[in-house]
């Protein structure tokens, strides 16, 4: 069980991640409720390509976003990582609740759960690539 | 027409001052302003989806530079819903310029809507853009770069310039290096070199939203 809360803290507090954007996905509803503008930005994107857009464009500020997208969502921007992330080498990190589709093995995948989330974002972002965090199972407040 | 297309865009281009962001979306378009443009202020992204305008957003937000978008009407059209995010931002830091051909790159024979539209300008306008048409500002060069350097210098966003411009007249070939074009733009933008705003922004960094 994943609690929001202390995701939260890890991700804002610690990692000094700032902004995120997304679509709404039903089994992120413990994260959006325990989401505090006091240290964090979320931005209501229209689409996944304006999702990704806005978190890539924030990285050429120095700061740090992600993108919150539900599993079945992810396949629609996997053209887009490819051709702009993944050619660019701008860094992304996505979180899902879990995965359901096969990505480019050029893309990062990991659990939650599995990992120690200090060393997988310095990787990623070390390596300019695409990552994916698996929530994996519940997320509670 | 008045002016021509090549003229139009490298007087345009020329307008910029140094430390201002500028976005350029569209395959072919990069390809032709990367020809005559100074690359550490413009990002070529080769984007037909929504990607390049949101990335605008995505800087505009981070930063108090003045952060230019520009694109062909095509992508502008296909890209509405990305616009429309654009528009509710409150960046006033954030300018688009939508360049209409009326027709898709290098394809004259094929028609955007953009003609169709009662008024593109309008639908921004009602977006939540600031909208304005500067065709009419393009007759002589000299006259034109007077205007406009005016314009720019008291533009506040979010707000959309359109310019109708002749279409391309042959495709262009240009290569670019994608990792130094990223390194030296991410430069600029996270440099402390200041902004050329007229109005400073306040509310940057509270990323406030009128939905939100």
């Amino acid at each position: 069980m994943v609690k929001a809360k202390e995701l939260w803290a890890t991700l804002c507090m610690d990692l000094g991640f700032r902004l995120f954007s997304g679509l709404p996905c039903v089994e992120f509803k413990p994260l959006y409720d325990t989401m505090d503008p006091s240290f964090m930005h979320y931005i209501p994107a229209t689409s996944e390509e304006t999702a990704l857009g806005i978190i890539n464009g924030f990285w050429f500020t120095g700061q740090r976003g992600a993108i919150l997208l539900g599993a079945d969502n992810i396949y629609r921007i996997t053209p887009d990582l490819e051709k702009i992330n993944m050619a660019y080498k701008i860094p992304a990190l996505i979180i899902v609740p879990s995965l359901k589709y096969k990505l480019s093995k050029s893309v990062l995948t990991a659990t939650l759960k599995d990992i120690d989330l200090f060393s997988f974002v310095e990787g990623f972002e070390a390596e300019r690539t695409v990552a994916i965090l698996e929530l994996g199972g519940a997320i509670s407040k | 027409m008045k002016m021509k297309r090549e003229v139009l865009l490298k007087l345009f281009t020329g307008l910029f001052k140094s430390n201002d962001a500028i976005i350029v979306a569209g395959s072919s378009f990069c390809k032709e302003l990367s020809t005559f443009v100074n690359i550490p202020n413009f990002m070529f992204v080769e984007d037909e989806d929504g990607v390049a305008a949101a990335m605008a957003l995505g800087v505009a937000l981070g930063t108090p530079k003045r952060v230019f978008f520009l694109c062909e009407d095509y992508y502008a059209l296909k890209c509405l819903d990305t616009l429309s995010n654009l528009a509710v931002s409150r960046c006033s830091n954030l300018f688009v310029i939508v360049f209409a051909t009326k027709v898709y790159p290098d394809l004259e024979f094929c028609p955007t809507i953009y003609g169709s539209l009662s008024s593109l300008k309008g639908m921004l306008f009602n977006m939540g853009f600031k909208a304005y048409g500067y065709t009419g500002h393009f007759t002589n060069v000299q006259q034109s770069k007077t205007t406009m350097k005016n314009i720019l210098k008291n533009l506040k966003g979010p707000a959309v310039g359109i310019i109708e411009l002749s279409p391309r007249a042959k495709p262009v070939s240009a290569n670019f290096n994608h990792t130094k074009m990223v390194d030296a733009f991410k430069d600029l933008v996270v440099s402390d070199i200041g902004t050329s705003l007229f109005n400073p922004p306040t509310e940057l960094s509270e990323a406030s939203w009128q939905n939100s």
